[in-house]
């Protein structure tokens, strides 16, 4: 936080050095939930009617369509890696919605907007453009060459809201090691959408994502998007400064 | 699907309203609240603020044992080394930082809350109000006079820097002058509507 003069920015920049300690999974806490729910006393009100109330909101606040008992269906359908959201099949209609703001910077920029820490993979060297979206993501574009296709690397802190929403049948995504983690790899094309602060689904984002490597190391999502094979995406990855 | 949404966020609220080591308890039991009456959750309405409202509810019932209010619980984190500032700015920063966070746990608790929803949950004003279940007039109006005394508090930003001993040329760069540049950023207009 350099100069105060940006105070709202300071403030949010501060916001991510509080010490919280790290959640526990999501999926560690839907089995608890579902837990208490199956042991908690039954509601005041009657529950037929509370059943369907829940069925018909779940699938409206989720959007999702899942034939099973709504509670389960609403506690655990969704897979989240880091800021990644993994949803089974094919992906939404969507309303129309306000552009994005986005902006392109410099890296000392980017840093400064966002607060992340952002280092530029070695093996590609500085990228050809960089796009802050939100103040929440990084974007590193590299046109292609005569070596290798275009690449996208996505960086952004992924702790708290999802910010990207895939959809694709979960069996083709395949993790694999990069050493001091692990990342997930799903072999495109598939459906990306960008998420709004407000979690509003963007439709002028959504487009078929490429080959697409997430990972994550500590805080930061890691969204790595090239038509490349697996080991030379994971080659990129690994060539990224801690 | 919504605990994978929104587990983290509602964790990460409970810990900053300080709810220490009853974080987790805090966040099933606001789930299953959540859950056991989504009958009562308004179709249309974000599901986000309506999932904090019921956390920050939980807060105050868990903290009226022992002061009946809200007590925030802000705490900088260790430094992540970052390989492009140099020390010398990490240094400046690290002040700054802290002289930023004493500022804060010196406002009124209320003031406390307003900054933390805006700035350290990242909500909207709109979802402030509703967390909060203040008026949106009161959440605009207590941030603004937040930041004006944050901004009395720690005063112009040379003085930042000569406490830090550096020197005063390689500051920031900017003046100190009263930006009132408020960030449009967030334009909170519409609302999510179902699906």
């Amino acid at each position: 936080m350099a100069d105060l003069d940006d105070l709202e920015g300071a403030l949010h920049r501060l916001g991510r050095q509080l010490d919280v300690p790290p959640a526990p999974p999501a999926a560690e806490v839907a089995t608890a939930v579902r837990t208490r729910l199956r042991s908690a006393p039954p509601p005041r009100r009657p529950v037929p009617v509370l059943r369907y109330a829940v069925v018909i909101l779940v699938l409206l606040v989720t959007g999702v369509i899942i034939a099973v008992p709504p509670v389960r269906a609403a506690v655990l359908e969704l897979l989240r890696i880091g800021g990644v959201e993994i949803h089974h099949g094919a992906g939404p209609q969507l309303p129309t919605s306000p552009t994005v703001p986005q902006q392109t910077v410099d890296l000392a920029e980017a840093q400064r907007l966002t607060g992340l820490h952002v280092t530029v993979p070695e093996q590609l060297g500085p990228p050809d453009e960089i796009v802050v979206i939100e103040r929440r993501v990084v974007s590193l574009s590299y046109r292609p060459t005569t070596d290798r296709p275009a690449v996208r690397l996505d960086i952004f802190d992924g702790r708290l809201d999802p910010l990207f929403a895939k959809y694709l049948l979960i069996e083709e995504m395949r993790q694999v090691d990069l050493g001091d983690t692990e990342g997930w790899l799903i072999p495109g094309p598939h459906e990306v959408v960008y998420l709004d602060e407000e979690g509003r689904q963007h439709r002028e984002s959504a487009r078929l994502a490429a080959t697409t490597l997430i990972w994550q190391r500590e805080a930061v999502t890691y969204r790595l998007e090239a038509d490349l094979p697996p080991d030379q995406l994971t080659a990129i990855a690994a060539s990224l400064p801690g | 699907m919504l605990v994978a949404r929104y587990s983290a966020l509602a964790h990460r609220t409970a810990v900053l309203l300080g709810a220490g080591a009853d974080a987790e308890d805090v966040v099933q039991d606001s789930f299953v609240a959540a859950f056991s009456g989504l009958h009562r959750f308004r179709p249309g309405a974000p599901f986000r603020p309506w999932l904090l409202r019921i956390v920050v509810n939980r807060m105050k019932n868990l903290h009226r044992g022992r002061s009946r209010r809200l007590v925030l619980e802000l705490r900088a984190g260790a430094e992540r080394p970052d390989t492009i500032v140099d020390p010398e700015q990490l240094a400046l920063d690290r002040l700054q930082r802290d002289a930023l966070l004493e500022a804060v746990r010196s406002l009124a608790d209320k003031d406390q809350l307003v900054v933390t929803c805006r700035f350290f949950l990242d909500l909207s004003e709109d979802e402030t109000a509703r967390v909060l279940g203040w008026p949106r007039g009161s959440v605009k109006s207590r941030t603004s006079r937040a930041l004006a005394r944050l901004r009395a508090r720690l005063g112009p930003t040379p003085a930042v820097s000569r406490t830090a001993g550096k020197p005063a040329g390689k500051s920031a760069g900017k003046p100190a002058g009263e930006s009132a540049g408020r960030s449009a950023g967030a334009s909170a207009g519409e609302e999510v509507t179902g699906g």
